[in-house]
């Protein structure tokens, strides 16, 4: 601050009448690291600009200082917008002044309109430039004054509507067209990018005669020696072209097109890509070009019927064939980027005639075959929206390279060639049937794309009545040759195949008569598979009932089990949903007794499968059902594993300690159930209380002499289920067992048996106890901070369902390879009621490691108070199990260090 | 002024190709060829009608030896000693062209020998290689200029300057960029002449993209259903085209079937372009830097012993045409099956076993007395040309746009309607001659003027609407350059004043 000051007291005499403060280059600079700061004083820069804008006059003698100071000012101008305006007035006096003063002036002009909000910038040139002040600086000899001259006219033309001009159209235009003849090649590219400019902004406003005019002179740049003036001369024309075709005026249009569109043609052969890519991008924008003009470039050689159109414009090489072959060598050209530019103007083409559709499919087909993925995605495209014109005509010779998209290495390849194939119309049955195979190879490949697979042959079969019919038939057949059960029909091909049938059976009602039957019935059970791919097209609900109607399958609407509507399941099916899965629970368990390990652990596989599918659509109360019954389905899974075990127990295989692993499995799976949910049924309870009595069971079996303790555990529930109810026949075995002391392994097999699996439809209105963790201000890529050895603090959002009062719930967080941390929730500190409660806090993390950066995983944990006790060895710590009831979140460290 | 061109090979003919031009006094012999088809003297061009001595420099485009065939007969047995361009991949690869040939003349045809092999290396050691773009000032006023022109690997157009006289020497050239080379790359000059290949002068090629959808039909079809391909090719060039293709759609299908290059020369082949992947297109040179695609995926090398291992594959066998060697080998084994198929890439000579395939489909071939082939397989024939079409021709004439253009490399029928089509649609003089024949193009002299300052502000200041006009005058001297100045300047020179003559026409009343 002190050199602020020093600089700011000789500043402050320039305000006297004496003779201001003369500027040398030093004080330039000091003057430009003053105003760049971004700490100096308002009073400050407004004091240096003035000294500056009033030392201006009197350093024109001296061009370096004044163009440096011009810099300077300019410089300021974008970070104090309030002086733009007294910088501009003070500097428009020098602009007629020597060369080197006014090219300066401009530069400092350019740059301060250039960083002024769009309409202030114009406005400011506006105040400044008139009509004989451009004119005469345009004509100037100087490259510099006429180069920015340029740029600030391309600048305000950018901005034209918005402003008040300075110069008419009809003068701007023709200030433009004048250096599109200078001898510097980059003010003739300039100009040029000028009028596109202009021609943009003023599209509809501007007179006929100036698009003609600006192409006139284009076409006359398009042979220019540089390649920049090349570039910007073709976009013009492409323009051009663009506007002419899309105004009305009494000329022979497609005449005038198809010249325009020849010009640009001849330059698809430059030695130069930029003017490649440009000219491609531009035939794309000619529209209204004559069919025999469009054919011509599509063959190298020169076709027979010559275009007649004539021109408004007079051409010296209008009568050359210029438009030979062009998209030919376009799409053969080394360079991608050309070669996509090509394929799209291509395809806009396409879409307009159908004859040059029909040519031009050739190529784009064999583009299939090109190098570069975003070429093969960019002819998919052009195809995709010739297909959905109804412009595409597929041949049979196209098909083997089309049909190869679909095992491509690139998932967007194959998902375009799906897209495509979804509209398309095939010719022939032979084509139809290889575009099924091919469509079921891409599914044996890619399993994970089989809703788009499955998709696409629908709408294939949709669109190909009688083909899709023809192959329903021979699938008809083929199921009445093979015998029953036969693997085959368990494959994917079959479901695709089946797919494609039902398909115009399904979405017109057409050729139901003679789908055959069968083939309905054989779809029933792909019903998920299907209307997953058919999602948004039909209603699972809808499809089910559609093929069981149509099958030869009796059944009446109240079977329809599970109904599943989008709205998810009603409360009124609940019961029967219920019953249904109790049921199948219950088939599960006579498996598990007649020791059928195998067929217990399949059939519960597949329940579970058919419960994750059912959720998918489940309403949120019954989705705590569903989720009952899959962790109950779990525990089913680990019985039938033990007592396999145990069967097999004889033999000489017996691993004690993946009983041990099984049954430690088994019993947080247990306490999990228990802990999970609130709001038992009595018969619940005892349910699971007798389940729990089954693995203590297991336990007191494995163990070769049974501890006092597992007794007492035994007998304490025992009394505790005696207390709820009466007890059933497995406990009052157990209680004998007991009681005379006999060995309960023995009689496992029988104790078994009387095992009984009820109570389980009397689920219903149960709550999930459940709790959300959300960690704030946390991830891997912004891990927060912690000092090694100290401790440190995580904000979390605690969110807690159903817990009573009496809960003990815990935060457990540990680091990889250490002890855990228990943090108590005081639920009192919690808002809400018992159905939800929240809190937030800052909880501390003790043991931070001394190493650079870890991570926790927190969740939290419910004690299981009913469970026998346990000492845990974290004197802080829960007394008793423990069972988690949030997903465990992962929490970043990283070092304050190592930031 | 003009050059004056000596045609001394390939006028009117494809083989030996040798151009002497003299350009502004320099005489600069373009490629030094050989005739594959003659063994007696008319292989060589006549050395006898230039003496070594005046040569100011050689350039070579590429290494076919229709290019480079005679250049060590003419360091090492005519005596030249002058300097000797060529691109960095012909000068590595063309000593292999050459002393494979002329192995093959010695050992094979027991013909006697035009050079030796120290006669190739001790000429090769004199040439002086050359880059893309890269001007060499030969002399004082000669300079030349290499461009990149396809075709093969290290092919490259010569631009020679002496003065404000320039002329262009194509050699061979692409237009078209194929699966490994770019397409012919030139910047816009002022020629004023042009020697322009033209092999395909009246051919005009359709997309390239027809005949690979073909060729890998064909060649998917029968791997697919289990057959064997056998593709016989020359080490370089065709191979490595077809070997990418196949590797790209083998990698895109994800086919297992494995590809199998013959050993030789084609390995060795592939290591040269993996080194020289500059001179690649720029597809190649982009994956480059992922991976070098010489480094062929699916390609593994091939033995004697798995000729008849079980299971689709599909060869690269040299050499081509099926004239012998490795690939004669492997087609007696694999023609009898209808599975298998041979796919013969570019042009056979006649008398060859390829010959014969493709002159259509022929079921027994008698290889000699005792052997007899079987031929059931199938047949493809692939028209990959390196050369460029007529439209290509056209193309490029237009694009640079000489004052003259000669045509050479070609046949003469095909070669005179070419030379029509650029008289009357580009309006550009041309000429074929034929052999020995020495053709005048005479070339425009420029003459540099320095223009005073006075002058130039006047040519800015004065504006006439679009128009610019200035005036000024033309003071040449002797000894000095010649200057334009301005009206004021010059009456200053001349030390004369401005007099102004006035006329004023007086009528008296009384006259009528």
């Amino acid at each position: 601050m002190e050199e602020e000051g020093s600089l700011v007291q000789p500043l402050t005499t320039t305000c006297d009448p004496n003779p201001p403060f003369q500027f040398d280059l030093t004080s330039l600079s000091s003057a430009q690291a003053l105003l760049l700061n971004p700490s100096t004083s308002i009073d400050t820069i407004h004091s240096t600009v003035d000294s500056l804008l009033v030392s201006l006059p009197h350093l024109s003698t001296n061009a370096t200082s004044l163009s440096l100071a011009l810099s300077v000012l300019a410089q300021s101008a974008p970070r104090h917008p309030s002086l733009s305006q007294s910088i501009v007035s003070s500097v428009r006096s020098l602009i007629n002044g020597q060369d080197r003063t006014s090219s300066a002036v401009l530069s400092a002009l350019l740059s301060i309109a250039t960083s002024c909000h769009n309409e202030d910038g114009s406005s400011i040139l506006t105040s400044i430039l008139d009509e004989d002040l451009v004119l005469s600086l345009a004509s100037s000899g100087v490259y510099k004054i006429r180069s920015r001259i340029l740029r600030l006219l391309v600048f305000v033309v950018g901005r034209w509507k918005c402003s008040g001009k300075f110069l008419t159209d009809e003068v701007m235009v023709r200030v433009f067209l004048r250096f599109t003849g200078d001898i510097y090649p980059i003010l003739r590219r300039d100009a040029i990018d000028g009028l596109c400019e202009f021609l943009t902004v003023a599209r509809d406003g501007v007179d006929f005669c100036v698009p003609e005019c600006c192409l006139e002179r284009a076409i006359g740049l398009i042979g220019d020696d540089d390649e920049f003036v090349r570039v910007a001369a073709v976009r013009m024309v492409g323009l051009c072209g663009e506007m002419l075709g899309e105004k009305e005026n009494g000329v022979d249009k497609i005449g005038q097109m198809d010249t325009i569109f020849t010009q640009i043609c001849s330059m698809a052969r430059d030695m130069s890509v930029k003017v490649r890519i440009e000219a491609f991008n531009a035939l794309g924008k000619v529209k209204l070009v004559s069919d025999a003009v469009l054919m011509q470039s599509l063959s190298k050689k020169i076709l027979g019927s010559k275009n007649g159109g004539k021109s408004i414009i007079k051409l010296d090489k209008a009568s050359k064939p210029c438009a030979a072959g062009a998209y030919i060598h376009g799409i053969e050209d080394e360079f991608y980027v050309v070669r996509k530019s090509a394929c799209r103007s291509l395809g806009i083409h396409a879409v307009m005639s159908i004859k040059f559709a029909d040519d031009s499919i050739n190529y784009l087909m064999d583009l299939m075959n090109d190098d570069s993925e975003s070429v093969r995605l960019e002819a998919l495209d052009s195809l995709f929206r010739m297909t959905a014109q109804g412009c595409l005509n597929v041949q049979e010779k196209h098909m083997h390279m089309f049909l190869g998209l679909l095992t491509d290495m690139s998932s967007l390849v194959r998902h375009g060639a799906r897209k495509i194939l979804q509209l398309m119309k095939l010719p022939k049955l032979e084509i139809f049937k290889s575009t099924v195979n091919e469509l079921i190879a891409n599914l044996e490949k890619y399993p994970e794309e089989e809703e788009g697979i499955f998709f696409s042959l629908f709408s294939l079969g949709k669109n190909h009545r009688e083909f899709s019919l023809n192959v329903a038939k021979d699938l008809a057949k083929q199921i009445k040759r093979t015998s029953k059960g036969d693997l085959t029909f368990a494959k994917p091909s079959m479901a695709a195949t089946l797919v494609v049938c039902i398909a115009s059976p399904l979405s017109e009602n057409e050729n139901v008569p003679d789908t055959p039957v069968v083939l309905f019935s054989y779809a029933v059970p792909l019903l998920g598979r299907i209307s997953r791919a058919l999602q948004g097209t039909f209603d699972q609900h809808f499809l089910l009932t559609f093929l069981l109607d149509h099958s030869n399958i009796k059944w009446k609407s109240q079977d329809l089990m599970p109904e599943i509507a989008s709205k998810g399941i009603s409360e009124d099916l609940m019961q029967s949903v219920i019953k249904f899965i109790s049921k199948s629970v219950g088939d599960a368990w006579s498996l598990i007794k007649g020791s059928n390990g195998n067929d217990a652990e399949k059939f519960l596989r597949s329940c579970m499968k058919e419960l994750e599918i059912i959720s998918l659509n489940a309403s949120q109360a019954a989705i705590t059902t569903l989720d009952f019954f899959s962790k109950y389905i779990q525990i089913l899974q680990l019985i039938s594993k033990i007592q396999c075990k145990f069967d097999s127990r004889n033999s000489t295989t017996f691993h004690i300690k993946s009983h041990h692993i099984l049954l430690e499995k088994l019993d947080s799976a247990l306490r999990k159930i228990r802990y999970s949910f609130t709001g038992w049924t009595k018969e619940v309870e005892c349910h699971i209380l007798e389940l729990s009595l089954l693995v203590d069971v297991f336990t007191f079996s494995l163990a070769r002499i049974p501890s006092n303790e597992h007794l007492k555990n035994l007998l304490s529930k025992i009394s505790h289920l005696e207390a709820i109810s009466c007890l059933s026949d497995f406990t009052k075995e157990i209680k004998r067992l007991i009681e005379e002391r006999s060995s309960v392994m023995v009689n496992l097999h029988s104790l078994l048996k009387v095992f009984e699996c009820s109570g389980l439809e009397f689920v219903r209105e149960m709550k999930p106890i459940k709790a959300e963790l959300k960690v704030v201000g946390d991830d891997s890529e912004n891990p927060l901070t912690f000092v090694p050895g100290l401790p440190a603090g995580i904000r979390l959002w605690i969110t807690l369902h159903n817990t009573s009062s009496t809960d003990r719930l815990w935060l457990h967080m540990s680091v990889r390879g250490r002890r855990p941390q228990y943090v108590f929730l005081d639920l009192s500190n919690f808002e809400g009621s018992e159905e939800v409660r929240k809190c937030s806090s800052l909880i501390p993390f003790y043991k931070t490691p001394k190493i650079a950066s870890f991570e926790i995983r927190v969740c939290i944990v419910i004690e299981c108070l009913s469970e026998h006790y346990e000492v845990l060895k974290e004197r802080d710590g829960p007394k008793y199990d423990v069972t988690e009831l949030s997903v465990e979140k992962l929490v970043y460290f990283s070092s304050v260090k190592s930031r | 002024m003009a050059i004056q061109c000596l045609i001394l090979g390939a006028g009117q003919e494809v083989g030996k190709s040798c151009v002497v031009a003299m350009i502004g006094g320099k005489k600069i012999m373009f490629d030094c060829g050989m005739h594959m088809g003659f063994s007696d003297h008319r292989a060589f061009p006549d050395f006898s009608l230039l003496s070594s001595n005046d040569i100011s420099c050689v350039v070579i485009t590429h290494f076919h030896l229709d290019h480079i065939g005679a250049l060590p007969y003419f360091t090492e047995v005519c005596g030249y000693n002058g300097p000797i361009y060529m691109t960095y991949p012909t000068k590595a690869l063309a000593p292999l062209m050459l002393e494979d040939y002329r192995k093959i003349l010695v050992d094979r045809r027991g013909l006697e020998e035009q050079y030796t092999y120290e006669n190739i290396i001790h000429c090769m050691n004199k040439v002086i290689p050359i880059d893309i773009k890269q001007t060499i000032q030969v002399d004082k006023d000669l300079q030349i200029r290499a461009y990149y022109a396809g075709h093969v690997l290290g092919a490259a157009m010569i631009y020679a300057q002496v003065g404000e006289e320039k002329m262009l020497y194509t050699g061979d050239y692409n237009m078209t960029p194929d699966r490994h080379l770019g397409a012919a790359q030139i910047d816009r000059l002022s020629l004023d002449l042009l020697i322009t290949e033209s092999t395909y002068a009246t051919t005009v090629r359709d997309s390239k993209y027809s005949r690979e959808r073909e060729f890998l039909k064909a060649v998917h079809t029968c791997v697919a259903a289990g057959g064997k391909v056998l593709i016989p090719t020359f080490a370089l060039g065709r191979a490595q085209e077809l070997c990418i293709l196949l590797d790209d759609y083998w990698e895109r299908m994800n086919i297992n079937v494995p590809i199998y290059f013959s050993a030789g020369l084609t390995i060795q082949a592939n290591m040269y372009y993996k080194m020289l992947i500059g001179w690649t297109s720029q597809k190649i040179k982009d994956s480059y830097t992922v991976r070098n695609p010489f480094d062929f995926k699916h390609v593994c090398p091939f033995e004697r012993s798995m000729i008849n291992l079980p299971g689709p594959c599909v060869l690269f066998a040299t050499p081509g045409m099926i004239s012998g060697g490795f690939s004669l080998e492997v087609f007696k084994q694999w023609a009898p099956s209808d599975k298998n198929l041979i796919a013969i890439p570019g042009y056979c000579v006649a008398g060859t076993i390829g010959h014969k395939l493709m002159s259509g489909k022929p079921t027994r071939i008698d290889l000699d007395k005792d052997t007899l082939i079987d031929v059931r397989c199938q047949i493809h024939q692939l028209t990959f040309s390196p050369h460029t079409d007529s439209k290509g021709i056209m193309d490029l004439v237009e694009f640079l746009s000489p004052k003259h253009v000669i045509l050479v490399h070609g046949e003469k029928p095909k070669m005179a309607a070419l030379k029509q089509r650029i008289e009357s649609e580009l309006g550009i003089q041309c000429e074929y001659p034929a052999n020995n024949e020495t053709v005048l193009v005479p070339t425009t002299q420029s003459l540099k003027i320095s223009a005073s300052k006075t002058f130039v502000r006047n040519c800015t200041t004065e504006l006439d609407g679009d128009e610019r006009i200035a005036e000024g005058i033309l003071v040449m001297e002797k000894g000095h350059n010649a200057k334009i100045v301005s009206e004021e300047e010059f009456l200053e020179t001349i030390g004369a004043e401005r007099n102004v003559v006035s006329f004023t026409g007086w009528m008296s009343p009384l006259a009528q």
